[in-house]
């Protein structure tokens, strides 16, 4: 068993790995039955669905049971690539979530760091909690607060903020131009609270005494940061972005479709990929395109999160995930 | 690990292998049940009545009076052929993947409502999530062969009956503007002297410059476009898809690009006009709002609809008068008639019941009402000979359409008809009749349907483009100018030209073999 040949001690005769290995369930198994749970979960939720993965390769046919439908091979997935679209949502999917993991891996940073330097407890925790607060907002909530904020007729922007500075008034929703910016407005807002709350688990649980010895020797706030803090917070970071980075073809249907409102001028700067197949599949109901989006989402997905690792492992072996 | 996985696999396929063995089992079952049916044509009373499953479709309204309706039609439906139904709503806009989730899991389902059926009826039947109906209705269906005569034609598919119509009354409504009455008055407009769109232009500036807190138009529903309602109605008819239509060139009908057609410019840029003149409002391709509700708010004067008949127009709830023009006189096509199908599920266990119940609804006018109308005296009361008045209570049942069956059947709205001038039932199905008669006609290619399974790949692509054009360029809040250019090159990029040549080869075989 190589999973737990790090642990016995090394000597010759079978005996003794017997016993080594006893000795190493024993050490491990309640850590291992305590996963249990989460391990069954993962089981049904991700590992038994894949079987319908074939479904991407058939074609509909209900009369035999959904997966016996005949083959098609890649038919199911030439809607993908047939226009123009498929290079502009492919862009869009990857330029949002590498500015997403960019921004909102500093942005939280920088936050984290600052509120580790806050004294009052009650403060840091009021101040973490109303950054949390739009985390748990449904989407379609935020695409109403949206809405009144950048609405031509009534929005806050054009007939207070613009009229106020007599600019003239934006018809936010059919210039794409503003989109980037806003998007990652929104999604920064909506997610730093989470993702702060990561780094901050990891800040609370460096000591103490690093700090004091470094005030000891006459180092200033900015070196305190430069020198403890950030590298403690490595391993965090790399594994943060790493997983960000097997998720790179996916992107938050909420934030692309309902905050836009799905209109169709900003489309060359709203559209993902999982935005572009609700539109061309809802109304169609056919499950096994839409399956065909999945495994091209996953299977590239799946290749990225490798890349990452791989990269990562090249740099520095101990932080890689696997 | 591995052994567990391979066991699970083989779990997972050998459940997979009895769910369709049981359907395998179930249809062979059948077969004893029809015939022995054509032998005495008569309805087992012995056996347990089956529960037929119907899943049809609302806007998203709660129904809390369901089971009160059910119950009352139940009544009926076990006396008459010993079944009871269950009523599931389902909603409009998740139809097809409600029904898909539901027949890849071998969910029970028996009677499906399509809606529009135009869309789905080819789809469903290809993937076998339908089953063909026409020796059921051989047996059964002899009164629904009956009500609809030629009209079956529009329910079937590659020669198969698959799904049954709705018997409709009246043909299909026309286009045009529906004006708020009391701001006509105000302003000193004359509904009845706009003949022309220079005419409404005049009237939407008189509304812009007097009382710049209104606005003067909104197409009628969210969502909806103007540049659709402007369109001559030979145009709007062919509208298969939302950029293709159909038209007569030499005496031969023609699928073309729409977009690249002159009366949609025009139309784009005549919007476009009034847009920027500031006569729609600056919201209204992100509003949710429709028109109507706005009007009906006295925020907005006027709607541009597509549900206009003049002669049966209904003022409530605040006083509409609609102008419609020659070229807003609707004509007739098979889509038209398919916008309700009901169909049957290849899984459902007992589709004789189903037809069985669906023959009901084309005879049983009581059964009929109380699906459209809920139970008399909690959601309706008689008012006269086929004449009602919703009571308080109504919304406990809603039903937006008229989904079941025979039309004909149907009681009417009291202050609906009073409303458009006549006061007896009888009055107002002859203004129907004429209506239909005089001012509806049908297109020459009546009876063509578009199957569109060699080419879904391009229709997922092409309506994508569409979807994101059609209401921008519709509501004139993009330049048509530059714009339609766009909107065409990426409809050909999408596989335009392949959707035109199918269509056009379907459409050719069909007015050859007419």
């Amino acid at each position: 068993m190589p999973l737990f040949q790090k642990t016995g001690r090394k000597k010759p005769g079978d005996t003794v790995t017997k016993r080594g290995q006893w000795k190493s369930w024993r050490q491990w198994g309640p850590l291992y039955l305590m996963a249990l749970p989460a391990l069954i979960y993962l089981f049904i939720n991700n590992i038994m669905p894949l079987y319908g993965m074939q479904l991407a390769f058939r074609k509909l046919d209900y009369s035999k049971g959904i997966f016996n439908g005949p083959w098609v091979w890649f038919e199911n997935f030439e809607f993908l690539f047939s226009t123009s679209d498929a290079w502009m949502m492919t862009r869009n999917t990857i330029f949002y979530n590498l500015i997403f993991i960019c921004v909102g891996t500093v942005f939280s940073l920088i936050v984290a760091i600052m509120f580790n330097e806050i004294r009052s407890k009650f403060a840091a925790r009021l101040y973490q909690s109303a950054l949390l607060i739009p985390y748990f907002m449904s989407m379609v909530v935020v695409s109403y607060l949206t809405f009144a904020f950048l609405s031509h007729e009534s929005g806050f922007l054009n007939n207070s903020v613009l009229k106020m500075f007599g600019g003239e008034a934006v018809s936010w929703y059919s210039e794409p131009k503003y989109w980037p910016v806003i998007l990652t407005g929104i999604y920064l807002w909506k997610n730093a609270g989470y993702q702060l709350l990561m780094y901050t688990a990891r800040l609370l649980a460096i000591d103490n005494t690093y700090y004091e010895a470094a005030t000891l020797d006459g180092a200033s706030k900015w070196q305190q940061i430069r020198h403890i803090t950030l590298p403690l917070l490595k391993p965090v970071i790399i594994m943060m972005i790493t997983l960000a980075l097997g998720r790179m073809f996916y992107s938050d249907f909420g934030l692309f479709y309902q905050i836009p409102r799905n209109s169709g001028p900003l489309y060359s700067a709203t559209t993902t990929i999982d935005v572009y197949s609700y539109r061309a599949l809802m109304n169609l109901g056919d499950i096994t395109m839409s399956s065909a989006v999945g495994v091209y989402q996953s299977f590239v997905g799946f290749i990225l999160i490798l890349v990452a690792n791989w990269i990562v492992r090249k740099f520095s072996r101990e932080h890689a995930l696997f | 690990m591995k052994k567990i996985l391979a066991a699970l696999l083989a779990l997972l396929m050998a459940v997979s292998l009895v769910a369709c063995g049981s359907g395998a089992v179930s249809s062979q079952q059948q077969e004893p049940v029809s015939e022995s049916a054509e032998e005495n044509q008569t309805i087992d009373f012995s056996e347990d009545p089956y529960e037929i499953n119907i899943l049809y479709p609302v806007t998203g309204e709660a129904q809390p009076d369901l089971q009160l309706v059910q119950d009352a039609a139940n009544e009926i439906v076990r006396k008459e052929i010993n079944a009871t139904i269950t009523l599931e709503p389902v909603s409009l806009f998740t139809m097809a993947n409600t029904h898909a989730l539901k027949a890849s899991s071998q969910e029970k389902m028996d009677l499906l409502c399509l809606m529009p059926g135009y869309k789905y009826l080819g789809n469903y039947a290809n993937a076998n999530m339908i089953q063909p109906l026409d020796e059921l209705l051989v047996d059964w269906g002899g009164d629904i062969t009956a009500v609809l005569g030629e009209l079956m034609a529009v329910g079937q598919y590659n020669g198969k009956q698959y799904a049954l119509p709705q018997n409709k009354t009246y043909g299909k409504n026309g286009t045009g503007f529906w004006l708020t009455d009391e701001m006509c008055d105000e302003y000193g407009i004359d509904p009845s002297a706009i003949n022309s769109l220079d005419d409404i232009t005049q009237a939407l500036d008189k509304i812009k410059t007097e009382n710049p807190d209104v606005i003067p138009l909104m197409p009628e529903t969210a969502g909806g476009t103007i540049v659709a309602n402007l369109l001559p109605q030979n145009i709007y008819a062919g509208l298969l898809t939302s950029y293709t239509t159909i038209v007569e060139e030499n005496g031969k009908h023609t699928v073309v690009c729409l977009q690249e057609q002159k009366e949609y410019q025009d139309a784009a840029s005549l919007v476009r006009q009034w847009y920027e003149a500031g006569y729609i409002s600056k919201d209204v391709s992100t509003t949710q709002d429709g028109g109507k509700a706005l009007q009906q708010a006295g925020k907005v004067f006027c709607t541009s609809s597509s549900s206009i008949v003049p002669s049966l127009s209904a003022t409530t709830p605040i006083p509409r008068t609609c102008v419609m023009f020659e070229s807003g006189h609707p004509v007739r096509t098979t889509k038209d008639d398919q916008t309700i199908l009901w169909a049957v599920a290849l899984n459902s266990e007992r589709p004789d019941k189903c037809i069985q119940f669906m023959n009901l609804c084309y005879t049983n006018k009581e059964l009929a009402n109380i699906l459209k109308w809920g139970v008399e005296g909690i959601h309706y009361e008689m008012t006269g000979d086929d004449l009602i008045l919703r009571t308080d209570n109504y919304s406990g049942y809603t039903n937006n359409w008229d989904l079941y069956g025979d039309a004909n059947l149907l009681y009417y709205r009291q202050d609906i008809i009073e409303g458009a001038g006549s006061s007896t039932a009888a009055e107002y199905r002859k203004v129907e009749s004429d209506w239909i008669s005089q001012m509806c006609s049908y297109a020459p290619y009546y009876g063509f349907m578009f199957d569109t399974v060699n080419v879904a790949n391009e229709i997922a692509a092409c309506d994508n483009v569409s979807n994101e054009f059609t209401l921008s360029i519709g509501n004139g809040t993009v330049d048509p100018e530059t714009e339609i250019p766009k909107f065409i090159n990426k409809l050909y990029d999408a596989g335009l030209q392949t959707i035109i040549d199918e269509m056009q080869a379907q459409l050719d075989a069909y007015m050859a073999g007419k």
